[in-house]
């Protein structure tokens, strides 16, 4: 799933799932976040050459 | 002698002081007092010490007078060095900023702190920081915020906020500190004090509370550069793993090249700071220096790796305590911590593979340039209630300014240090010198070299 995607009740679900439980306030905060890892994300994904597709052809 | 002793006296260089010292001009103990009064005075207006024992400290005092009686002083004998307070000393507590590590004393030194200790230094307290050093206001939800020495209503910076506060203050010589993406760089240059984290690991990690397992440095802030390159000498003179020619010092300033990078430090960053550096850089190659501006390349995604590798690491060491312990975390780092669960196994593999790009894109650098230089920081110490660099028609929270500035280097291990230039409405700019891997030494010829210009003068000293 694309964290671009999440909505707050999605965080609250992941860290249900984590077995933390997250305080509104809290769950809205690190939604907040996710733009910044996103960021970070993309920042890298361009710096890093794909390996396979550079030394293989691909159909 | 007591009577003598001023303010002038503490800010010494500590070569000096140690020479009073051995040669008696100055007793251990006159120092040691000095400094209590000094913390006594102006630590309730800074809040930079959380723990200080006066008593601990003259006793340590009165031992060090006694070995210098008998001739077996050591280097630092008598000289008082401050803690930040995620580095364990035996006899005092190591909380990191939290309440959730203990109060009671630890029975333990960190590695380095034996070192100092062995050389007859005397650790004369722990420092305030932001909690587990993970932000960079220290702005302490537990044990209240630093004040910034130049102005009390600003931030001192962080996470070592009460280390700079304490050493700009002169209520220490020197510090001891940590830094995963700037948080010796940020609060020394915030506060007007010199500060360098040292290559990843040559400065010993044992005893330190990590916040990360790939990105933390054990460094130095000092208000000389000299008392900086003293302190790593002496902690690493014996060490294969750093670089030091005696032939090869530097002492002109045509020696040096500069790389100044044209992308990724200078957007946003506030047009004073901008007008400062640019100035500076103008200063040094009129000197001589050699200057050439080109983009620093994979900064971008050396921050970008930083970023993600700190909060998943953080996370890691921390997972327990945000299972159980979240409500005792204060908010900011409550959050980062429960955000570093949404990074990828793919994201952090990412980041990990751009470490080994950065490093192996810097060395070419480094074969061409002895310095990166760049702003410290894009603005001078904001306002403890609102910890954010404002800009023309924006803003930029400390936290995220910091590590877009200072946290690619950590990515890389490559030694980086901060030294003001000069002041804005009464606040310290720093700029931020980086070099390649093992030369600490050039950075501090350097940056003597610039002190020695009159460009930074630690004698002029905040009036609290």
């Amino acid at each position: 799933m694309s964290q671009k995607e999440l909505s707050p009740d999605d965080i609250a679900t992941i860290f249900a799932a984590l077995g933390q439980s997250l305080e509104e306030w809290e769950t809205i905060a690190v939604w907040g976040l996710i733009d910044i890892l996103n960021m970070a994300r993309d920042l890298m994904h361009k710096a890093l050459i794909d390996t396979i597709a550079e030394k293989w052809p691909m159909n | 002698m007591a009577d003598e002793l001023t303010d002038e006296t503490v800010n010494l260089p500590i070569s000096s002081l140690a020479e009073a010292l051995k040669t008696r001009k100055l007793s251990a103990v006159e120092l040691c007092t000095s400094i209590i009064e000094l913390i006594d005075t102006y630590n309730p207006k800074l809040n930079a010490y959380v723990y200080f024992d006066p008593d601990y400290v003259l006793e340590q005092a009165k031992n060090s007078d006694k070995r210098i009686s008998k001739q077996h002083a050591g280097p630092l004998e008598g000289i008082p060095i401050g803690l930040k307070d995620n580095i364990d000393c035996a006899g005092m507590p190591t909380r990191a900023g939290t309440i959730i590590l203990s109060d009671k004393p630890i029975n333990r030194d960190a590695k380095v702190v034996e070192q100092l200790k062995s050389m007859g230094a005397i650790i004369i307290g722990k420092h305030n920081m932001h909690e587990l050093a993970f932000g960079a206001s220290t702005i302490n939800p537990h044990y209240g915020a630093t004040k910034n020495p130049w102005d009390s209503t600003k931030i001192a910076g962080g996470s070592s906020g009460g280390s700079a506060s304490a050493v700009a203050a002169r209520l220490a010589c020197a510090a001891l500190a940590t830094d995963t993406a700037g948080s010796i760089r940020n609060p020394a240059a915030l506060c007007g004090c010199f500060g360098i984290k040292p290559t990843r690991g040559l400065i010993p990690i044992d005893g330190v509370v990590p916040l990360t397992k790939s990105l933390c440095h054990v460094g130095l802030i000092t208000r000389w550069v000299e008392d900086a390159q003293l302190l790593f000498y002496l902690l690493l003179g014996n060490s294969v793993k750093f670089s030091y020619n005696p032939k090869h010092v530097l002492t002109r300033f045509d020696q040096v090249s500069l790389l100044i990078p044209t992308n990724h430090f200078f957007d946003p960053i506030a047009d004073s700071v901008k007008l400062m550096f640019d100035d500076f850089v103008s200063s040094l190659a009129s000197k001589g220096a050699q200057v050439r501006y080109a983009p620093l390349p994979v900064v971008e995604a050396a921050y970008a790796a930083n970023l993600t590798i700190m909060v998943a690491e953080a996370t890691y060491i921390y997972r327990n305590i945000v299972q159980q312990h979240a409500d005792k975390l204060g908010e900011d780092v409550r959050v980062n911590l429960r955000t570093g669960s949404l990074v990828t196994a793919v994201d952090l593999l990412k980041a990990y593979e751009i470490r080994e790009l950065v490093k192996s894109a810097w060395a070419e650098i480094f074969r061409e340039y002895d310095f990166v230089i760049t702003p410290t920081l894009p603005g001078i110490a904001p306002s403890i209630d609102e910890p954010a660099f404002a800009y023309n028609k924006a803003s930029e929270l400390i936290s995220l300014a910091t590590v877009r500035m200072l946290g690619p280097y950590n990515v890389a291990g490559i030694p980086a240090a901060t030294i003001p230039i000069g002041f804005i409405n009464g606040l310290p700019v720093g700029i931020q010198i980086a070099a390649a891997w093992g030369m600490e030494m050039s950075i501090f010829d350097f940056t003597k070299l610039i002190e020695n210009e009159g460009i930074y003068n630690p004698n002029i000293t905040p009036r609290i």
